[in-house]
C-alpha cells in the first residue's frame, strides 16, 4: 500500500472507514523496518507485538468501536520513555537489560488513543549529543545520506520518521534533541512549553530544560500527537493545565534576531533563510528585526545549568535498584566501578563537569550566574511577545549547517554543543519551538535537507502549528 | 585550568572510575568548556526579576497504593535482591584495633 503522502489524519479516517486496515498499514512500515533499517540503523528493538495491536484495533473497529484520536497509527519512541514490559535502556550499557515497570505519562495517553507501538529508537546515550553517535550501541545514518549524521539526540526517531518506517514518533529535547534532528532528516519536530507535556516516565537529563516533543512528517501531524499527550499530570508537578487556544488570535508578525544571525551560518542555510522570509512575506507576512540583546549568553549558560542537572539525576544509577552493576571490594567500590563501567565518555564528561560546577567555591560563579542570566534570556523573549511592537513568534534556522560527515566533529566537544546554539534559547527560556523543513541544499550531488525554527510564547504552541504550516504550504 | 587533582577528586565525588588517560583528555575538554562558559561572567546582571513560568504545582499527598503491590515487579530489576530487599554490601564495618 501506498504511504508516501499519509499523514495521521488520513491513516484514522481510513481505518475507521476501513479503506485499509490497522494491520495492513502496521506490514506495510514493518516491511519498511526490514527493508530500509539494516542501512539506517533507526531501531535499537523492533518490537514482536506490534502486528498483535494492531489486529486488536481492527477487531475493535469491526465490532464498530472506533473511537480513537490515533487509532492504529504506527509510532516509534525514543529509547528513553519508559513502556511497560519493554526494555529501555536509553541508549547505555548501564540500562541495557532494564525493562519498564511501567508506561511513562505520554505513552498511556497515546496507547489510549489507540497507537500501534512500532519499537524504541537509537539515541545517544542518555539524550547527550547532537548526532546520535554517541549511543553505546550503534550509530544511526541519515536517510537523506548514508555517510551523514541524522542528528541528535533523538537521531533514530527522526530517521524512522524521514524514511517511512513510522509515521509518528516522540524524541525528548532538553538542547534541541527533537528539533536538530528533525531539520537533519528533513521532518518536523516540536520542542512544546516546559511545563505542557509530562515527564512521568522519561529518563530525566536535564528536569528544568527536558521536554517530550513529537516528530512526523507534517506539522499537522505533530500537532496531533502533541494534543493528546499535553496537558497537567499529577505525576510530573511541572505541568499546567493546557490553556483553550482556539479563540485566541495573534499578529502575523514575526521577528528576526538578526544580530544573533550573523555569526556562523553557512551560505547554503543563510540563502535558503532569506527564501524563507521571502516566501512568508509573499502570504502576507510582516517580518521585522527584533533584538534579544542576552540571547547570546543561552548556550554558555545551558553548559553549566544542563551538566549540573545530569550529574544530580545520574546519581540514581547506582547498580542497587536497577540496570548493571559491577563489583568491587566494598559498597563504594561497587558504585564506582558500576558507574565508571556502565556510563560512555560524553556522559562521564558531563557528570564530572556538572559535579564540579556544583561545587562549594564555583556554585556562585557558574550555576548561580548561569541561573541568573536565565532570567536575563526570558526577559528578552517576554519583551518582544509584549507590548504595542510585540512579534507573534521569532524565526531563525534550526541549525546553521545542514548534517554533517559521520565522525566529523566526536573528537571536539566543544564543536558538537556549538550545533545547539539557535535551538538551545527555547529550552533556556522555556517558550515552544518547531523545526519545519524550509528546502535542500545541494552538496556533493545530494540533497540536503533544512529547516527553519519558529518560537512562540509560552503555551503558545497554535501559533507555531499555523505559521508552520504556511512555511509548508509554500515547500508544496 | 582545573589539575589533575580536582579531576580526581571529582571523580570520587560523582563516585565515577577514570582511567589516567581519560582523566587527561577530560581534564582538557573541561577546560575548554569552562573557558567558553567563562563569558556569563559580562552578563549584565542587575536586579533581574524573571517573570517565572516554572512553577511546581503539588498533588495532595493522599491515597495511597496497597503497600507492597509492586514490589515484586520493581525487585525484578534490581541486580541483587532477597526476602522483598536490594541486597548491597556491608556499610559498618568492625572497628580493626580493639
Amino acid at each position: 500500500m501506498e504511504i508516501k503522502d499519509l499523514t495521521i489524519k488520513k491513516a484514522v479516517e481510513s481505518i475507521k472507514a476501513g479503506d485499509f486496515s490497522a494491520t495492513e498499514l502496521t506490514e506495510t512500515y514493518l516491511k519498511n523496518i526490514e527493508n530500509k533499517d539494516g542501512d539506517i540503523g533507526a531501531y535499537l528493538e523492533v518490537f514482536d507485538d506490534a502486528l498483535d495491536i494492531a489486529k486488536s484495533v481492527d477487531e475493535r473497529v469491526k465490532k464498530g468501536d472506533t473511537t480513537g484520536a490515533l487509532l492504529g497509527v504506527p509510532m516509534a519512541f525514543k529509547d528513553n520513555i519508559l513502556i511497560e514490559g519493554k526494555t529501555c535502556s536509553a541508549g547505555s550499557k548501564i540500562l541495557e537489560n532494564y525493562k519498564a515497570t511501567y508506561d511513562a505519562t505520554v505513552i498511556s495517553r497515546l496507547k489510549k488513543e489507540g497507537i500501534v507501538i512500532l519499537g524504541r529508537t537509537n539515541m545517544d546515550e542518555f539524550a547527550m549529543g547532537s548526532s546520535t553517535e554517541n549511543s553505546a550501541y550503534k550509530i544511526t545514518k541519515n536517510p537523506h545520506d548514508l555517510s551523514l549524521v541524522p542528528g541528535g539526540s533523538s537521531g533514530g526517531s527522526a530517521s524512522s520518521i524521514a524514511s517511512d518506517m513510522a509515521l509518528g514518533a516522540l524524541g525528548s529535547d532538553t538542547g534541541g534533541s527533537v528539533r536538530q534532528p528533525a531539520s537533519f532528516c528533513g521532518i518536523v519536530g516540536l520542542k512544546p512549553t516546559y511545563g505542557a507535556v509530562s515527564r512521568n516516565g522519561v529518563v530525566a537529563m536535564g528536569s528544568s530544560l527536558d521536554q517530550i516533543g513529537s516528530m512526523a512528517h507534517k506539522v499537522e501531524d505533530a500537532e496531533a500527537i502533541f494534543d493528546v499527550i499535553r496537558g497537567i499530570d499529577s505525576m510530573d508537578s511541572t505541568t499546567r493545565e493546557y490553556p483553550n487556544n482556539s479563540d485566541r488570535s495573534f499578529s502575523k508578525k514575526i521577528g528576526v534576531p538578526r544580530k544573533f544571525l550573523e555569526e556562523g551560518l553557512t551560505k547554503e542555510v543563510e540563502e535558503n533563510f532569506n527564501k524563507t522570509i521571502e516566501n512568508l512575506k509573499s502570504l502576507g507576512y510582516e517580518i521585522v528585526d527584533v533584538d534579544l540583546p542576552n540571547i547570546g549568553y543561552s548556550l554558555p549558560a545551558y553548559y553549566v545549568v544542563m551538566p549540573a542537572e545530569v550529574s544530580a539525576n545520574l546519581a540514581r544509577f547506582d547498580g542497587v535498584r536497577y540496570g548493571s552493576h559491577k563489583d568491587g571490594a566494598n559498597l563504594l567500590e561497587d558504585y564506582i566501578k558500576t558507574r565508571g563501567d556502565g556510563f560512555g565518555p560524553e556522559v562521564r564528561r558531563r557528570i564530572i563537569l556538572g559535579t564540579y560546577v556544583l561545587s562549594s567555591g564555583y556554585y556562585d560563579a557558574y550555576y548561580k550566574k548561569a541561573e541568573e542570566v536565565r532570567g536575563l534570556i526570558k526577559n528578552d523573549f517576554a519583551k518582544i511577545f509584549n507590548g504595542a511592537d510585540a512579534v507573534s513568534a521569532i524565526i531563525t534556522p534550526t541549525t546553521p549547517s545542514p548534517a554533517f560527515k559521520i565522525g566529523e566533529k566526536t573528537g571536539d566537544p566543544l564543536k558538537m554543543y556549538l550545533e545547539d546554539i539557535f535551538t538551545v534559547p527555547a529550552n533556556i527560556a522555556g517558550v515552544p519551538a518547531i523545526s519545519v523543513p524550509s528546502g535542500f541544499a545541494e552538496k556533493e550531488g545530494k540533497n540536503l535537507p533544512l529547516g527553519v525554527q519558529l518560537t512562540a510564547p509560552h503555551f503558545r504552541e497554535d501559533i507555531l502549528f499555523s505559521m508552520g504550516k504556511d512555511i509548508e504550504k509554500t515547500q508544496e | 585550568m582545573i589539575d589533575s587533582g580536582t579531576i580526581k577528586k571529582l571523580a570520587e565525588l560523582a563516585r565515577i572510575e577514570l582511567t589516567p588517560k581519560e582523566s587527561e583528555k577530560i581534564q582538557k575538554d573541561l577546560g575548554s568548556v569552562l573557558d567558553y562558559v567563562s563569558e556569563l561572567k559580562d552578563a549584565p546582571i542587575g536586579d533581574v526579576v524573571s517573570s517565572d513560568e516554572h512553577i511546581n504545582i503539588f498533588r495532595d499527598d493522599i491515597e495511597p497504593h496497597e503497600s507492597g503491590k509492586y514490589t515484586e515487579k520493581i525487585l525484578a530489576e534490581a541486580p541483587k535482591q532477597k526476602d522483598g530487599y536490594f541486597v548491597v554490601k556491608q556499610i559498618m564495618e568492625e572497628k580493626k584495633n580493639k
